[in-house]
């Protein structure tokens, strides 16, 4: 068994606007462990974003814990966290929110400068990166010459930038067309299969069945977590996946197994597949370590949580 | 890189950007005339008041310190005994007035020209202003070509003139003019007329460039006059004997010769240079006045402006700086990006504000030196480096904190909010 790498308990997230009360988060818990590949599905509203930004340290629970690699990181400071962010934690977003002005190579090496990593080395891991995404012939491009699946690529390079130990990932293929979404999780396995931790929100059952772990959640709490069988294929090109489809595992391919319903009852067991699979045929070409090894040094600790932890 | 995405964000906009730099830059060039402007009238002033090297300015009493009409008899005796005494070094005694001159064509000699121009065959006549000095101690010109005029008293009497009157009379050095005193050259009143040769040409200190104008000796002016003009002088200055580096001690004795000749003789009044220098100031004091407020109102431009443009400009990338805190960009590095285009704006606004400033400036200071009855000499425009430097480095500070409130807010930005609010707009 791997070490748990997130672990939320109880976690309350309430949000106050003009007068009413919105409880984005009644009392979830749950564990990551190192590796894992875990998705969350739900209705909209249901917490999933709010959830995702708690275990990334880019928003604080109003109560509960969330233990990042074994520190509390509920109540960190804004520097803190961001220091968190900035060294462990990598953030893809639905939109692809590369900075517009910068080129493919400037928008990756960003978390690097942020960093302090030096000029040159930067631009050679930049480089590495977006050959590893499969744009190495993209790099001085501007994101707005680049298609949705390009910049969603960039943003998975820049989310990898400074090695972090955990890839957050709020509907990356939401503004994808089917078969560009299907190679982005394709990476983003590839990358799971590399040792790195994945968490993928999704709308898409057929792309949260290539997880090895769904979580589905329901007015802001955990109502199912289930390991998903092995081998699993994504859907093929073509297949319009919809928000409805989830209530219709039946209308899935046939060649998928049978996925588990999302009514089962919640568990928080741990138990998912901990052997990964072989890297499917992504865009991975060049050997570039792009995760962190699991094990921190005692300096890594420091510069993620500040000296005070 | 955060200079990179400095720049970049004001390139995204470059249109915004220029105009945004532009009216920068106008109000860099305000504050730049204004203060040049406040200082110059002053310093320019001062220089000339000061650069003749006399400390005193005896006038007759009871007039104001620049006024020529006025004048003081018993000159002679008045000139003998400030030079007696043993504090004064040089007294210039002058004498101003108003004279006619022409260039009567028989009067025309040297015959060098004669034949060429037999259409100048009739006189013209301008009214010139006329200054008796003593050439070897004057202050008031200084010579361009040709010679000073030598004091004596033969039928050709000598003057300078400059080249405002040489032009009205297409005269030129060694001609001879005839000069006519009286009140008018209608009614030809007194009719006093002598014939004077040029020696030379020369600029004069006090006199608006395009007035013609003309010295002669002390004594020569005072003949023009006639009886008005006997033994009478409209303005002495007297050098007081000083110790160089001592300071203290010299102004006390210029105070001490002031006094004496206040005391001593009834009908004049003595100011120091300083005390003139400090009579003008008071009167330039609504100028300069003016210039601050205008500079200090092209300050507060530059700050709106600047302000303007980069809350614009953060306010429609509150999802770009959100993204950029979620990736981990310190608080610190958010407000430092956005200050720095805050920064550069002010740094393009002003080296343009500088470039234009100083061509404003110029172009209103020939405007300005025309204006009817002002020195040649004076400067409303002065540059100085050290008051130019401080507006400027003030205008840069400026707009730097002008920038700050908007960086501020955008380092104050509630990420996950913002991110949200990104993805749903
Ligand atoms: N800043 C906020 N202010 C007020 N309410 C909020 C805020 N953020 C989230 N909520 C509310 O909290 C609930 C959960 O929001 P969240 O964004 O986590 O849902 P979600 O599962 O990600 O939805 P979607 O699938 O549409 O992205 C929603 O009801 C939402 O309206
Ligand atoms: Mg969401």
């Amino acid at each position: 068994m791997t070490r748990i790498l997130i672990e939320a308990s109880n976690v309350q997230r309430r949000y106050r606007t003009g007068g009413t009360d919105v409880h984005a988060l009644r009392g979830v818990s749950l564990r990551i462990h190192e590796g894992e590949f875990v998705a969350i599905v739900g209705a909209s509203g249901s917490g999933k974003s709010t959830l995702l930004h708690l275990l990334g340290a880019v928003d604080a629970p109003d109560s509960g814990k969330v233990l990042f690699d074994g520190n509390d990181i509920s109540g960190l400071t804004d520097a803190q966290a961001t220091l968190l962010r900035l060294h462990r934690v990598g953030l893809v977003f639905q939109r692809f929110y590369l900075m517009p002005t910068l080129s493919a190579l400037e928008n990756v090496a960003l978390p690097m400068a942020e960093a302090g990593v030096p000029t040159t080395e930067r631009r050679t891991r930049a480089q590495q990166l977006l050959s590893f995404v499969g744009l190495g012939e993209r790099a001085s491009h501007r994101p707005t010459q680049l298609s949705g699946g390009e910049q969603q690529r960039v943003a998975v390079a820049r989310a990898l930038a400074n090695k972090p130990a955990l890839l957050l990932a709020d509907e990356p293929t939401g503004e994808l067309d089917a078969a560009t979404g299907k190679a982005l999780i394709e990476l983003l396995q590839s990358l799971n299969a590399d040792g790195l931790t994945c968490v993928l929100v999704t709308h898409d059952p057929a792309l949260a069945q290539s997880a090895r772990r769904v979580i589905t959640m329901r007015d802001g709490q955990i109502v199912s977590d289930t390991p998903v069988a092995e081998h699993v294929v994504v859907p093929t090109a073509g297949d319009e996946q919809t928000a409805n489809a989830a209530s219709q595992p039946a209308s899935q391919p046939a060649s998928q197994p049978a996925s588990q319903p999302v009514s089962q009852p919640a568990s928080q067991s741990a138990s998912h597949p901990s052997s990964p699979q072989p890297s499917s045929k992504s865009a991975a070409t060049a050997p570039v370590e792009v995760t962190r090894r699991p094990s921190l040094t005692p300096a890594d600790a420091d510069a993620a949580f500040g000296a005070k932890e | 890189m955060r200079l990179t995405l400095a720049f970049a964000a004001l390139r995204r906009h470059p249109m915004r950007t220029l105009l945004a730099i532009f009216g920068l830059a106008i109000a860099a060039a305000l504050l730049i005339d204004m203060v040049m402007l406040a200082t110059g009238m002053r310093e320019s002033f001062r220089s000339l008041l000061t650069s003749q090297g006399y400390e005193l300015r005896v006038t007759p009493r009871g007039t104001l310190p620049f006024d020529t009409e006025a004048t003081v008899g018993g000159a002679a005796e008045l000139v003998a005994e400030l030079r007696a005494h043993p504090d004064i070094e040089r007294v210039s005694p002058s004498l101003g007035t108003t004279v006619q001159v022409s260039s009567a064509g028989s009067s025309r000699s040297g015959g060098t020209s004669a034949g060429a121009d037999t259409s100048t065959t009739s006189a013209t006549t301008t009214s010139a202003f006329a200054l008796g000095t003593q050439p070897d101690v004057q202050g008031e010109y200084s010579v361009l070509t040709g010679r000073a005029p030598a004091a004596g008293d033969s039928v050709l009497r000598e003057v300078i003139v400059n080249g405002a009157l040489l032009q009205k009379l297409s005269a030129r050095v060694g001609d001879t003019l005839t000069v006519t005193t009286g009140r008018s050259a209608q009614l030809r009143m007194s009719g006093d007329q002598s014939m004077v040769i040029i020696t030379g040409e020369a600029r004069f200190l006090y006199v608006p460039p395009g007035l013609p104008a003309m010295s002669a000796p002390l004594a020569a002016v005072q003949t023009f006059l006639g009886d008005a003009g006997r033994d009478r002088i409209s303005l002495a200055m007297a050098s007081v004997r000083s110790a160089p580096g001592d300071n203290q001690n010299n102004s006390a004795r210029t105070e001490a010769v002031r006094e004496w000749i206040e005391t001593t003789f009834s009908r004049v009044t003595a100011i120091s240079t300083e005390t003139a220098i400090v009579q003008v100031e008071e009167r330039l004091a609504y100028f300069r006045q003016l210039a601050f407020i205008l500079g200090a109102l092209s300050l507060v431009i530059g700050v709106l402006l600047v302000t303007t443009l980069v809350s614009l400009s953060v306010n429609e990338r509150l999802g770009e700086l959100a993204v950029l805190r979620a990736i981990g960009v310190a608080r610190g590095g958010v407000l430092q990006q956005i200050m720095l285009e805050g920064l550069l704006l002010g740094v393009a606004g002003i080296t343009l504000g500088l470039g234009l400033g100083l061509i404003t400036a110029q172009w209103l200071n020939t405007i300005l030196r025309d204006f009817p009855g002002l020195p040649a000499d004076l400067d409303f425009f002065v540059w100085s480096a050290e008051a130019a430097w401080k507006s400027l480095a003030m205008l840069l500070v400026a707009s730097t904190l002008a920038g700050a409130w908007p960086a501020w807010r955008a380092s104050k930005l509630r990420v996950a909010q913002a991110l949200r609010e990104e993805a749903i707009g």
